[in-house]
């Protein structure tokens, strides 16, 4: 078998000594759509975070297809949550698009006209081309993730991570982004997007992550998506695991 | 107060000076162009210092330095200005890695570590001065006047060396901005996106505070210590309120810090005083002046969007009141008597004459003697908005299942925001309809309007 496009080795995260991901193993295979879901304060966020490097591991490695991160750059591209950026921030509809190609362009470069190309396919596909000389202030909640999902097309990764991309959007724009997601899948791209809704869940995803504090399960959606499963990963059964890490902190502290 | 003359003399005297004429040319020349560069350099530097959320850090680095300053001084034994700015730099990255190391080891937020930092360097500085103006230190407080001047900053001391400091901050700044725009864009904007597309934050963040100290050192003299952060917030957030884009924000940024460096040392030579305050002051002047008048988003345009929507909702509540009137009475024509329309707004003839000369100027209608006179188009107007607010009653009870008496004061509001597209849309929701809730007939498409559009 190839080498998949994200393996993930033990993966521990901790935020000041209290561990809040225990322990995760992942191997996605390629050109699949991943649903990560699970309770708030499950770690979904984290997971994504700690994948791309933005938070410090405290043990465990992410591959993607057997190589570090940061030999990969330009194959992962990721979406962060919509509330993480000012969006009255002096930055038109197309320049935050054009940022998907910066790992693209390097240091000390201009965007060419390839690059500008990208990106006009990226607002086109997402609807939002009409928009682009507009700044970024009063778009919608579900404009501002179809811009967001734009600048990930123009990145053209392979890999792509998103933290909750349906978060503010209205039934219309959720079904336009499903429709690209899986047109990227059929492109053999590998998605994996943190969901909150149970019900879309097993309509939109073909690979579901149970996650709660630690990975519940990992599998096709007909596979994992039973009430066993749901059950270990919403109920109360892994409250001890949030108490153990309670009492790691507690021991640095010294009280 | 000085006169009015004498105000006319200094600024010839001033504008003459600039143009190299007269005993103090050079000093006034060296303090405008001082003020000039560290204006604009603080105000290109400001704009990201500012998006990033980092206004107060420079206030502190500002206030950091002064330690520095006063040990520069007793090192080097005289008021070298190299010795002065390099003990300054040193303190400003100690307070900037201070600040830092406090938010990141401690559960204390950064606000606090701010406050923290900023008064303990101040204090040491405060307490160095002291030591070194008082009895116990001869040497060297013989040698110390003017050292107090970096409090306040007086760019009449200004030396050739400070211009070139100056100089090499603002070619430092302009060239650093312009060489790296897009990764500077990226890190204020999104800086988890930037650092997973391979832009180094920590090293953006460490570049960006050692510039900003830099900034912050060779323009002290001129603004004092005090005062030189405003100049890093103030510009920018004018430029904030104007722009819609990065680099006409820095552009727009730099014209306000310009004009106000310039009128500043202006108004220091005119007044006396003090470049530094008078810098602020303007560009403080231009910040309010921008907040009230600047174009859309400006506090004036909203008022006057205001009352201009308060003045068409007026006009078309009362030509929906002369609607529901002729639609009950069909004797009644265009023209309404007052006392009718006030009787039937339950209000008193005298309120509905105010009203009604609000038409004035609207083409809807006009006061004649004691009666309203409505033209065509204002007979349909008010069709229209009791059409709208019926189809919108409607549309209420039946999509969000609401009591027909709860329907009422929502339409009110609405019927003069529905458009014609809107109310056509409603239409064909709901079907059509002949009623609305309360068993009143909707009035159809105006006959006016279907000539129009043909």
């Amino acid at each position: 078998m190839s080498t998949p496009p994200l393996e993930i080795h033990d993966l521990t995260v901790s935020y000041s000594q209290k561990p809040v991901l225990w322990n995760i193993d992942l191997e996605v295979p390629e050109g699949v759509l991943v649903g990560i879901i699970g309770p708030n304060g499950a770690g979904k966020s984290t997971l994504l975070k700690a994948v791309m490097g933005l938070l410090r591991r405290s043990s465990g490695w992410v591959k993607f297809w057997g190589e570090p991160l940061a030999t990969r750059r330009r194959s992962v591209a990721y979406v962060p949550q919509r509330e993480e950026v000012d969006w009255d921030f002096p930055i038109t509809v197309r320049e935050l698009v054009t940022m998907g190609r910066y790992g693209h362009i390097g240091l000390l470069r201009r965007p060419g006209r390839e690059d500008r190309r990208i990106v006009d396919g990226a607002l086109e596909k997402v609807g939002m081309s009409t928009f682009q000389d507009r700044q970024i202030a009063n778009l919608s909640g579900g404009q501002q993730q179809r811009i967001f999902l734009a600048r990930a097309l123009a990145q053209e990764s392979q890999v792509y991570l998103m933290d909750e991309p349906f978060a503010g959007v209205d039934a219309t724009t959720e079904k336009a982004i499903v429709r690209i997601l899986e047109q990227m899948r059929e492109e053999k791209r590998t998605i994996l997007v943190v969901h909150h809704d149970l019900q879309t869940a097993c309509e939109y995803f073909d690979y579901l992550l149970l996650l709660n504090r630690r990975l519940v399960a990992f599998g096709p959606t007909d596979e994992v998506f039973n009430e066993d499963l749901l059950r270990k990963t919403y109920g109360g059964h892994l409250t001890i695991l949030s108490r153990a890490g309670e009492a790691i902190r507690e021991s640095h502290d010294g009280s | 107060m000085p006169t009015v003359t004498t105000i006319v003399e200094q600024t010839g005297e001033f504008f003459s000076s600039l143009a190299g004429l007269g005993d103090a040319a050079g000093a006034i020349r060296s303090a405008v162009l001082g003020a000039l560069l560290a204006s604009v350099t603080c105000a290109v530097l400001g704009c990201f210092i500012t998006l990033r959320r980092m206004a107060l850090f420079g206030d502190m680095i500002g206030h950091a330095v002064l330690p520095g300053v006063a040990a520069g001084f007793i090192v080097a034994g005289h008021k070298s200005i190299t010795a002065l700015l390099l003990g300054a730099l040193v303190a400003g990255l100690l307070a900037a890695w201070m600040t830092r190391a406090i938010c990141a080891r401690s559960p204390i937020k950064e606000d606090a570590a701010l406050g923290i930092t900023l008064s303990t360097f101040y204090a040491c500085g405060v307490w160095l001065l002291s030591w070194i103006t008082g009895p116990s230190r001869p040497d060297l407080s013989s040698e110390a006047s003017g050292l107090d001047r970096y409090l306040f900053g007086n760019p009449a001391v200004i030396q050739t060396l400070d211009l070139v400091f100056l100089g090499i901050a603002a070619v430092v700044v302009i060239v650093f901005v312009m060489l790296f725009f897009k990764e500077l864009l990226a890190c204020s904007f999104d800086p988890a996106f930037a650092s997973t597309v391979g832009i180094p934050q920590r090293l953006a963040d460490a570049v960006l505070v050692i510039l900003l100290t830099l900034v912050i050192v060779v323009s002290i003299k001129i603004l004092g210590v005090i005062l030189v952060a405003a100049l890093l917030v103030i510009p920018p957030a004018t430029a904030y309120l104007l722009t819609d884009r990065l680099h006409s924000m820095i552009f727009c940024a730099s014209i306000v810090g310009a004009a106000a460096g310039f009128a500043g040392a202006w108004i220091d030579f005119v007044f006396d005083s003090g470049v530094g305050p008078s810098i602020v002051c303007v560009a403080f002047g231009i910040l309010v002046v921008t907040f009230l008048f600047a174009g859309r988003r400006g506090v004036v345009a909203k008022w006057r969007r205001h009352r201009r929507l308060e003045l068409r909702t007026a006009r078309e509540n009362l030509l929906a009141t002369a609607y529901r009137i002729q639609e009950r009475e069909l004797d009644v024509g265009p023209e309404l008597e007052l006392s009718l329309l006030a009787r039937e707004r339950g209000e008193e003839t005298r309120v509905t004459r105010a009203l009604a000369r609000k038409m004035h100027g609207s083409g809807w209608g006009e006061i004649v003697g004691s009666r309203l006179v409505l033209t065509p188009q204002g007979e349909n107007r008010g069709r229209e908005i009791v059409r709208g607010h019926r189809l919108w009653e409607l549309f209420l009870q039946r999509e969000a299942s609401l009591d027909p008496d709860h329907v009422h004061a929502s339409a009110e509001e609405i019927e003069h925001f529905l458009g014609e597209e809107t109310i056509g849309e409603l239409e064909r929701l709901l079907d059509h309809p002949d009623t609305d809730p309360h068993g009143r007939e909707i009035p159809t498409a105006s006959i006016v309007d279907e000539e129009e559009t043909r």
